[in-house]
Order: C-alpha cells, then structure tokens, then sequence
C-alpha cells in the first residue's frame, strides 16, 4: 500500500467499525478528494457521512467542531495545509480550547487531516510545512506519519482519540512511500517515536517526508564517510516522546535536527532545547538544524530550499569535526 | 427553578429577575470581586423569550454571560454568582447543554450549525444568540451559509439595533428566511423563536432573527476597572460635597 491507499483503509474501516465518524471537506465526496484519499467512501456510506462542503475552512472546521459537540467523530479534510489559515481561528481558539472552557465537560474529537510540504513543483502555497503554528497551541496533538504503516496506524488512533488531532500527511510521497501495511484495523500510539535505523555516531531527528530523505543520507554517510547515522521518527510533535529522543542522544552524543519547515521557530527549535535538557553532559558537539529557509517556500528552486541527503550528511560531518 | 421559569405566567418575571441580577453582577465587577461582567440591560426580554421557546433537550450557543439559560435550565444561583467570580461551573452549565461563547464575536456560528446538523435525526435544534456586531464577521457568513447549505435546525437570534441594512435580510442569500421582531416584550420574542424552532425542528431548516433592541438602556460600564470606579465614586461625591455646600 501507499500512504493514499492506507489512509483510505484507515476511513473506511474507522467509518464501518463506527457509525459516529463522518469525513467533510471540498471535494471529498462525490470526487473522492483531490488526492483520492477519501476515495470510495461516498458510494459506501452516503452523502450524510461523506459530506461535501462549500469552499470554507473555517466552515469546514467550525462546523466538524459543532458536530463534535453533539458526539460525533469528524475527520475533515482541509485540501492543502497552506490552505489552513482561514480556519486557523477556529482551530487556535475554539477547537483547542473546548475542553478547558468547559471545565472538561466538552472534548471536540476531531482530526483535521491536511497533506502538507514541499517538493511537488507546487509553489508557495501547495508547499508549506506550517506544523509548528500547531504544535504551540495548548490543546492539540500533532502527529505526522512518514509512510503507509505509520499513517493507517496512527490516524485510527488519532480518531479513537477523544482530543483534537492535526493528522499531517507528507503528500511528497503520497504514492511513493510504500510499504506492507496489514488490511485490518489496528493502531499506533501516539507520542511514541521509532527508531528507523540504529547508528553509533550520529542521532538524525525528524519526522515526515524527511524520514526517507534521511535514511537516504544515513546511506551515503555509511558509504562515503564510514559515518553512522541513527535515524529517529518522532511520529508526533506533541505528545513528543522525548525519552527515545534523550536515550539516542544520550547513546551517540551527537545530533541532527531535520526539518522542511523555515529553520526560525521551526520545531526543531523544540528538538534542541529537549535534547539540550536532557541530555546537555553528553553532547560532543554543536546540535546541528538542517532546515527549510526562512523565505516563503520558492516556484523554481525548491530542491534548494528543502534538506537534501547532501545536506544532512554535511551537518553529520560538521557535529564530528566539531 | 427551571420549569417554573419557563411557564408562561413568569417569563416577564423571569426578565425582572435577569435584571436585578444583571444590576448585582455589574455592581460586584465594578468593586473588582468578580471578572469583568457583559451586561445585557435593555436586552433581557431577547435573552429570556429566545431561551423560553425551547425544550431542555435543545441547545443553546450563548454570546453574552451565560447567565440567562444557565438559570432558566435551573443552575443554583449561589452557583451562578460562583461562575461570575471564577468560572468554576464552566462544566454544569455545558451538561445543561449551554456551549458559553469565546471572545471571538460570531465563531460559535458554524458550531451552531454543525451540531444542530449532527442533531437533526433527534428532533434536537440549536438556538445561537449573538449581537448585531458580529454580523460583519467572517464566521457569520460562514455559519448562516452552512446552515443553508446543510439544512441544519438551527434558530440564530441577533440583538440589534436599527441599521442602514437589515440584518434579518442577509440569510436570504444563503437559504436561510429571516423577520424582524421587537425585542422589548418577552413572549413576542418567545413566540417568534418558537415559531422558528418548530420549523426546524419538523425538517424545515434555519432562521435568522432580528430583534430590536434599545441599546441606549444598556450599560457601557461593565468594563470599569476598579480604579477607575474608585475615582467615579471620588467624583461623583466631591460633586454631592459642592451641592450640598
């Protein structure tokens, strides 16, 4: 399976296990989305499951908020998470905040699922990585699964879930990300990382399309440079499984931080400062940022802009030279 | 409390109790004991007849303090005056199916709308109540065009005052009918908003209400911080000491 194929399995045994989990969002109907995640469905469950909305994300959101309230279970689809912005108040300040306001009365299960990142010739708004706006509001899980395994596992546990979920998929490798994902339902926790690639020398933290952007460069740095990398999937921003995190760093002494987002508040910024607070007596070196540019995301040169293996590797070097 | 409130005897009662206690909740913030209060004077016979026209089972998106349909669904008043002070009934007042608003002017709209959608199989409708300020916000149309669009039973109430555009007229372009009606006596307003709920409730859809109100009577007070009451207070008797001299 893909990671679209995945999420796919993932709705429809979600929506045939639970009569309370509806989809909404533009297109996700009739069309089946726009990447063909939500593909199937309508003909399944019908136009009161699979709701096809007006071109609104703050309707969109507002809306799967109200429908919460009442006990269902939405998962709306916003198409591009550049496109996420005119639902950004409903998310920040009524989504997040139901549960406190209420005194714990009101939990709005909703997962906002929205593919995100670069690397599709999209330009600078079918491109962004805005995950970090997220992961600072009180309130809201953050969970950005990497491949198809991840993906099916982690967005059944993010609508099990009774809190709010930003379910981020990296739309880079939608369809080049495969992998054996079983056909049944199961689950992945959520806040736990996994280490994808044990390694001696080098700690490489990330999450997303970067995954396969660095075991890639674990390869090269293996080959060119006798280098080891340990890879690390954080799965999720927040809960962040800090303990797999500190335990790597605390092992090779040396860390990576990769990100497609702008490096300036991006979360790597989180990333060193839990690494630094765990684990700072154990640091052989500078912890190293391999980032986005903080410029809005470009038409012509995104390979560029996004970290490439070369990169990664290069920072690996730099934390041994240091 | 609850069912006797309701009874078509003592909604005007209803209304006078909602003002005393209004009067209390403004005195009680101006000396600093409790947070800041919205006051709703001029404005009691929208709140009370909107929430009169619905059955408990119904929900309530509450713009201003949630003072009205708290007490008229039976919160103990000791309780009301304790969520004035630190909004420690913020969970009772959700059970009675109250969603208390946030800051943001129109946002509870599309939430209106979508739970009442959610509701619609369960003879279930969603009263939203806001003030003519938020008819400019983005969530206004979005939450007036979803409920058109979904066909949600849900009643929108709007306090307003007279304007160059009617806001009763703006749902039409999204399928939702609105009317006017004089928002001064309670049953007039209970009646309309019964009409409209009923509506709903049969599969009819949404309605957006205006009701008039005279603003001129309501207080813009509430916000006075302390200090500056303390010296409101201060003025007002260096002007009792110069009469009296």
């Amino acid at each position: 399976m893909n990671i679209i194929q995945s999420v796919n399995s993932a709705l429809d045994l979600a929506m045939a296990q639970d009569d309370r989990v509806v989809v909404l969002g533009e297109d996700v109907g009739k069309f089946g989305g726009v990447f063909r995640a939500t593909a199937g469905l309508h003909e399944r469950y019908g136009a009161d499951r699979v709701i096809d909305t007006p071109l609104s994300e703050g309707g969109i959101i507002g809306t799967a908020i109200g429908m919460a309230l009442y006990g269902l279970r939405p998962v709306p689809e916003i198409q591009f998470a550049d496109f996420i912005y005119p639902g950004f108040d409903q998310i920040v300040s009524e989504l997040a905040k139901y549960r406190y306001r209420s005194g714990g009365h009101f939990t709005a299960p909703v997962v906002i699922r929205t593919p995100f990142g670069g690397g599709i010739r999209g330009g600078l708004y079918h491109s962004q990585s805005n995950e970090a706006y997220f992961a600072h509001t009180a309130g809201l899980k953050v969970v950005i699964p990497s491949g198809p395994y991840e993906a099916k596992g982690l967005l059944l546990s993010a609508i099990e879930d009774d809190d709010p979920v930003v379910f981020m998929e990296p739309k880079r490798v939608y369809r080049a990300a495969k992998a054996e994902v079983p056909t049944d339902y199961y689950t992945l926790p959520i806040g736990q990382a996994a280490v994808l690639r044990e390694g001696a020398d080098v700690t490489v933290i990330t999450y997303g399309a970067m995954v396969h952007t660095a075991l890639e460069a674990a390869k090269a740095a293996q080959e060119q440079h006798s280098i080891s990398l340990e890879v690390i999937d954080i799965r999720s921003l927040v809960p962040l499984d800090v303990d797999t995190i500190a335990a790597s760093a605390q092992k090779t002494g040396r860390i990576v931080v990769v990100h497609e987002a702008p490096q300036t508040c991006g979360f790597g910024a989180e990333l060193v400062t839990q690494v630094q607070e765990r684990a700072f007596w154990y640091l052989e070196a500078p912890i190293k940022r391999v980032a986005g540019l903080d410029t809005p995301f470009p038409h012509t040169l995104e390979h560029e802009y996004l970290p490439s293996a070369a990169r990664i590797v290069g920072a690996a070097v730099e934390t041994i030279e240091a | 409390m609850s069912a006797a409130l309701t009874l078509e005897s003592s909604v005007p009662d209803t209304v006078a109790l909602v003002g005393a206690l209004d009067q209390q909740l403004i005195e009680l913030s101006r000396r600093g004991l409790i947070a800041p209060h919205q006051p709703c004077t001029g404005e009691e016979a929208v709140l009370v007849g909107s929430c009169a026209a619905l059955r408990d089972t119904d929900w309530v998106f509450w713009g201003r303090q949630v003072l009205v349909p708290a007490l008229m669904r039976g919160l103990p008043l000791a309780r009301l005056f304790a969520h004035a002070h630190d909004m420690s009934a913020a969970a009772e007042i959700a059970a009675l199916r109250v969603v208390a608003t946030s800051h943001g002017a129109a946002a509870r709209l599309p939430h209106a709308a979508g739970l009442a959608w959610a509701a619609r199989k369960d003879g279930v409708v969603a009263l939203c109540e806001l003030g003519d300020g938020a008819v400019s916000d983005a969530d206004f149309h979005v939450g007036v065009n979803f409920a058109g669009v979904l066909k949600a039973p849900v009643v929108f109430v709007v306090r307003s005052e007279e304007q160059e555009c009617p806001v009763f007229e703006r749902g039409e372009g999204y399928g939702v009918p609105g009317l006017r009606v004089p928002g001064d006596d309670p049953r007039t307003v209970r009646d309309a908003v019964a009409e409209a709920v009923e509506r709903a409730r049969k599969g009819g859809g949404p309605t957006l209400i205006e009701a008039m109100v005279d603003r001129e009577r309501a207080l813009p007070t509430s916000r006075l911080s302390a200090h500056e009451h303390t010296v409101a207070m201060a003025l007002a008797q260096a002007e009792r000491n110069r009469s009296a001299n």
